[in-house]
């Protein structure tokens, strides 16, 4: 089974594993790797090739985030399969890029919205940012109530998709 | 005067735990006060008992006067400790503590008040002898009033609009031929921004360093300085990391400085910890910027250097003893630096990150002290201020204390949101912080050096691998091992 999975802002890479007890084949973009992750201690020791690393992981559905190499990282990790079969434009769906409260709200569902026209307003760390459409559409629906606080990542303003929209 | 046998803690967070810490050395009991979002918070934990506060917003909780002044009551606690931040500077919750009985771990209010006010603390400084940033009184007519204006303060000035900001109206200059064109020119570009054309002129510092003084004062008119910390390295006008001593005081300016905060201390009948904040410039001379009339966040660092327990001074002094402490007697040993660590995106302009801590491991070891107030499993919410610890280390050298504070970075393990120790391990990685070249430009200064590199593909390698043999999507059985799946102490 091949999964995609992205680490931070990078590139996806096809990663598929192969279990042999309790070492693995990892393979990586089409090249296989011998490795292994083991409990050791409170944390966990990598091998991956001829290299040991010891780490931290926590697995959070499809987000693992892995402190290991002095730092702490986020990998995302996305089935094609789901992906394709689900459709959906990220488009289609303004989402909060810091959380924060919703302060004003300049459009309402079914409202014809033209690209770059504000579509609400919220306040982070006492700062007002617009956010904005980013592209033509029809308002499908305001996720979020005037006043209501969100974290980061929320969707904030739905659009009609596209290829629904003349249906 | 005896300690108070019950102390009720008006904070959350790290600072409410480090003030519990030392009402347990003590033998003080402690009394939390919290609002519903903390109630599995680790203050809440280490208290002896703790007392629901109500508001409107979480924050409003920990600002209700009278709610904190009743949980005073209900439980009977002596004494109050504000932290910081919240009330802590507030005169009129110090007015109602002490009217309710209860002794107010802190300054009088009068101080309070005094050095609250940024007109009257700036001439009750200048009166106490701190010096103040030279500039014209009030806005300058013209460019040869500009000029005169500058005879007084010195060159190089900057000339600011009276309606300004954002760096408009702005201008540096470095003599009076300089200046007259500038004049020109700001007052030109503010009337177009502001509609206002008045500016004026004050002394203008290059890489300036925010340096501050710890004071102690005690309700007897003894009052000693604990030298200083600097806190030049800040983002978005706040603090990220403070060091102490700092790499650019010697012994005669920490004399002066020290001493100009003590005569200011005196002159407001300061009494408890105070910090006289003050901006210095590259040759050396230094101004009066505030005075904040409460216990600091980078106070570790100085508490590393010097041996003291600040909190616990200020709770004998509350109690009204005298200063077991004359100046000579305040040493500071070795070096410390502190770390404050944010859930934040460093890299996307420090922007907050919430998230749920599903694994924290704190260092520690030999000069390592972390002040935290986190449990695992709890929650990162955008309720509250987004610093999660503060990780301070003390080095018999400056560099010892960098070496010891990168490794104490590296292995400073916070999983489930964004935080900025990588950036901070950075910043002390940075060839110009440890040749002490710090001021209050330095992270715009070197933001290219400080910004992420992405992973080497050999490290790249590792972590999709770890990522993928972590995963329970790769395992057919669907079972993944624990306590891989395990989100911690409060659950999924």
């Amino acid at each position: 089974m091949t999964y995609e999975i992205t680490l931070g802002a990078g590139d996806a890479h096809a990663v598929g594993v192969t279990r042999h007890g309790t070492r693995a084949t990892v393979t990586i973009d089409g090249l296989a790797h011998q490795g292994s992750l083991r409990p050791l201690g409170d944390a966990y020791e990598l091998t991956l090739g001829d290299r040991t690393e010891r780490a931290w992981v926590v697995v959070d559905h499809d987000t693992i985030h892995v402190h290991a190499f002095g730092r702490g990282w986020t990998l995302q990790l996305v089935d094609p399969v789901e992906r394709a079969r689900r459709g959906v434009d990220s488009a289609d769906v303004a989402t909060a890029p810091m959380p924060g409260t919703l302060i004003t709200v300049c459009v309402e569902a079914g409202q014809a919205v033209a690209q770059g026209e504000v579509l609400v307003v919220i306040e982070s760390m006492k700062m007002q940012s617009e956010i904005v459409a980013t592209r033509d559409g029809e308002v499908a629906e305001v996720h979020v109530a005037l006043g209501e606080s969100f974290d980061r990542g929320a969707p904030l303003v739905g659009l009609v998709p596209i290829d629904t929209e003349d249906v | 005067m005896s300690l108070p046998a019950k102390v009720l803690v008006a904070n959350r967070g790290e600072i409410a735990v480090r003030i519990m810490k030392t009402l347990r050395q003590l033998g003080i009991a402690s009394v939390a006060v919290f609002h519903a979002e903390d109630r599995e918070g680790r203050a809440v934990r280490e208290s002896d008992e703790a007392v629901e506060l109500f508001g409107d917003t979480p924050v409003g909780a920990y600002l209700d006067i009278a709610g904190i002044v009743a949980a005073c009551r209900s439980t009977g606690a002596e004494a109050l400790h504000p932290g910081f931040g919240f009330l802590s500077e507030n005169a009129d919750f110090a007015e109602a503590v002490m009217a309710a009985g209860v002794t107010w771990i802190g300054p009088p209010p009068s101080a309070m008040r005094a050095m609250g006010d940024k007109i009257t603390s700036t001439r009750l400084a200048a009166e106490a002898g701190v010096p103040i940033l030279p500039g014209s009184d009030g806005a300058v007519a013209s460019a040869e009033a500009a000029v005169a204006a500058a005879e007084l303060t010195g060159y190089p000035v900057l000339v600011k609009a009276s309606a300004g900001g954002g760096g408009k109206g702005m201008r540096i200059a470095s003599d009076p031929d300089d200046l007259r064109e500038a004049f020109g020119r700001a007052s030109g570009e503010a009337l177009a921004s502001f509609g206002d054309g008045r500016v004026f002129v004050e002394r203008y510092l290059r890489k300036p360093r925010h340096i501050e003084v710890q004071v102690l004062a005690d309700a007897h008119g003894h009052v000693v300085h604990l030298g200083e910390r600097e806190c030049s390295i800040q983002r978005r006008y706040q603090k990220v990391v403070e060091e102490s001593p700092s790499p650019f005081v010697d012994a005669a300016m920490r004399a002066e400085m020290g001493e100009t905060a003590c005569a200011l201390a005196r002159a407001v009948g300061y009494v408890s910890a105070g910090t006289v904040e003050m901006i210095a410039d590259e040759g050396g001379d230094f101004f009066f910027l505030e005075m904040n009339t409460r216990l600091q966040v980078e106070h570790p660092v100085t508490e590393l250097v010097t041996g003291l327990d600040i909190v616990a001074e200020q709770i004998r002094i509350a109690a009204g003893e005298p200063l077991a402490l004359a100046q000579e007697d305040v040493r500071m040993d070795g070096h410390a630096i502190e770390c404050r660590i944010y859930a934040e995106d460093a890299d996307a302009g420090f922007i907050p990150a919430t998230g749920r801590l599903a694994l924290v491991r704190f260092p520690a070891g030999e000069g390592v002290r972390v002040d935290h107030g986190v449990v695992e499993g709890q929650d990162v919410s955008a309720s509250f201020d987004p610093m999660i610890a503060k990780v301070a280390v003390h080095g018999a050298t400056r560099a010892e204390a960098i070496a010891r504070g990168r490794d104490a970075l590296q292995n400073t393990v916070l999983l489930g949101t964004v935080t900025n120790t990588a950036f901070l391990e950075r910043v002390l990685a940075q060839p110009a912080f440890a040749a002490g070249e710090t001021h209050t430009g330095f992270l715009e200064e070197h933001a290219d050096a400080l910004a992420a590199s992405s992973a080497d593909a050999d490290v790249e390698r590792c972590l999709l691998a770890a990522a993928a043999l972590a995963s329970p999507r790769f395992d057919h059985r669907l079972a993944a091992p624990e306590p891989l799946a395990s989100m911690g102490a409060w659950g999924t």
